[in-house]
């Protein structure tokens, strides 16, 4: 019943013939906040996708509470916000018809949306401010709204994880505050989180550890206060956005 | 004149059946196809089926029959072409294109009494010689599809939004992946007597083109299409019959006028609601 939540063991990821990630353990229990940090390139994203098994391990292993990518079935306690919004060939969307998508792995074929499935879709608008954008085609939206219908979409399929690639990237303040809201409730609600980020910023309070991805190595592992003392722009007091 | 006058004819009566279903489920899969940036799968499709057309021929079957075996295993190899993504994908369609061509054209040749004039039907259509059976085959087909896209439309809209989300969402990814591809090889076969193979992709690309420039939903995109593509298909066939040119020909410039009108119109929209 106590399995972590992931379980990464001396995992190696080579892509393109590099190697992006050079043999790194990571547990993450149930509750858990965690905050990934590191400089650009250092492989934060190929670590949470490797969590996620979307990225082949080269050696290694990984679990998912408990069972490999593969085996894994309960992907309804998973919600990932990826880095960007992929613009594919175009065909509009809209915000509505996104945030709705995260409903998909508690839905049954044929069977239109619930009571339930629009009730959280209503609530996930309203979390992340989007709500009278809800009709818009996300083409339309700037880059830290469309970072808020990701958000909104994970929010909305209810998961008991949330493994989130830099949620807070070109999000101003104000929504940042609201994301740390967000965050604040659903570990509340004893949800685990593993999110991205460059500065921790608002959600600091809510974050319970701290891990520093260096050149594909994890080289600091521990509670929130050593973010202080690594890397510039780790630095959770310090806006360095450009 | 009205297409009710036309429908004093037995075969006009076939082709305006096989054309309506045909502009209707080519551009519902296209929504698809085009969202996944494989606008050109259904010519890659196309010029496959060429291949199985000659088969056909060649082996005393039915062409439609072999086309529909042939176009499958074509697009399901540019489905795993494309999922290792080893060999660029624009490069494995091409060369899919040429090998189809090619392969059509030396087997038809081989065929007893088969030449390239035989193939010519199939490149670009013939709908007034339109059987009571190619309908039904038509009918049938178009009704799979339409059942593929009703049954597995939510999870398909997620796989051509994010391959990778789609999988966190625990969905069958290369099962849906190849679900389009085969889907997509049906649909070209049922509009290969229509529009003709080097058509087809027009009639799946075309309309959601004009969608896209209206609409601001992905169901909206997909329901602008099919009335693109009905209108179109309808009309097209119509005007050929009176003015004695090409049906495909006919379909695909009313398609493309038609995206034209839509490109205008959009802009319109887009700047009202500025
Ligand atoms: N598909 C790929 N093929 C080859 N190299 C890749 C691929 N994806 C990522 N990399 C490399 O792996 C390294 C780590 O990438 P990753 O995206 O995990 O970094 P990151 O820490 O998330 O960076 P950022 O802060 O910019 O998001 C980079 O050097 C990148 O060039
Ligand atoms: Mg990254």
């Amino acid at each position: 019943m106590s399995d972590p939540v992931f379980r990464l063991s001396e995992g190696k990821v080579t892509l393109g013939g590099r190697p992006v990630l050079r043999g790194v353990d990571l547990v993450v229990g149930p509750g858990e906040v965690v905050a990934v940090l590191g400089p650009n390139g250092s492989g934060k994203s190929t670590l949470v996708r490797t969590l996620l098994g979307l990225v082949p391990l080269a050696s290694g292993s990984v679990e998912i509470y408990g069972r490999t990518p593969q085996r894994f079935r309960d992907w309804r306690r998973i919600g990932y916000v990826p880095q960007r919004l992929t613009a594919g060939g175009g065909v509009p969307a809209t915000v509505r018809e996104v945030v709705a998508s995260g409903r998909i792995a508690r839905q049954r074929r044929f069977l239109p949306a619930s009571a339930a499935d629009r009730a959280a879709v209503r609530d996930a608008l309203a979390e992340v401010e989007l709500a009278d954008r809800a009709g818009d085609p996300v083409q339309h939206l700037s880059g830290g709204q469309q970072q808020r219908v990701l958000i909104a979409r994970a929010l909305a399929g209810q998961p008991d994880t949330y493994v989130m690639d830099e949620p807070t990237a070109g999000v101003d303040a104000a929504s940042q505050q609201a994301l740390a809201a967000s965050m604040r409730r659903v570990a509340g609600e004893g949800k685990t989180v593993v999110l991205v980020a460059h500065e921790l910023g608002p959600l600091a309070p809510v974050i319970t550890r701290v891990v520093v991805l260096t050149d594909g190595e994890i080289v600091k592992d521990g509670p929130p206060s050593i973010a202080d003392t690594s890397q510039e722009h780790c630095h959770p007091h310090e806006s360095v956005w450009p | 004149m009205a297409v009710i006058e036309l429908l004093q004819y037995d075969f006009m009566r076939r082709a305006l059946i096989a054309a309506l279903l045909v502009g209707l489920v080519a551009p519902t899969v296209g929504t698809f196809i085009v969202q996944r940036k494989l606008a050109l799968l259904g010519d890659g499709i196309g010029h496959v089926a060429l291949t199985g057309v000659a088969l056909g021929f060649l082996t005393g079957t039915a062409p439609v029959l072999t086309a529909v075996v042939v176009a499958i295993l074509g697009a399901v190899a540019i489905e795993i072409v494309r999922s290792r993504g080893r060999t660029s994908g624009d490069v494995a369609l091409a060369l899919l294109f040429y090998g189809g061509i090619a392969g059509g054209v030396l087997l038809i040749g081989l065929a007893p009494g088969g030449s390239n004039a035989t193939l010519l039907g199939y490149l670009f259509g013939s709908v007034s010689s339109v059987s009571v059976q190619d309908v039904v085959v038509v009918a049938v087909l178009t009704a799979v599809v339409l059942g593929v896209v009703a049954a597995f439309g939510r999870e398909l809209f997620v796989l051509c939004q994010d391959e990778e989300v789609a999988r966190t969402y625990g969905l069958p990814v290369r099962f849906l992946s190849l679900l389009i591809a085969v889907t997509a090889a049906v649909t070209v076969v049922i509009a290969m007597r229509v529009v003709g193979l080097l058509l087809v992709s027009a009639l799946m690309v075309v309309p959601v083109a004009a969608g896209q420039q209206v609409a601001r939903s992905f169901r909206g995109t997909m329901l602008v299409a099919m009335g693109v593509g009905v209108f179109a298909a309808v009309g097209g066939l119509t005007t050929a019959f009176q003015a004695d040119v090409a049906p495909g020909a006919a379909i695909v410039l009313i398609a493309l006028g038609l995206f034209a009108i839509a490109l205008v119109a959009g802009r319109f929209l887009r700047r009202r609601s500025l």
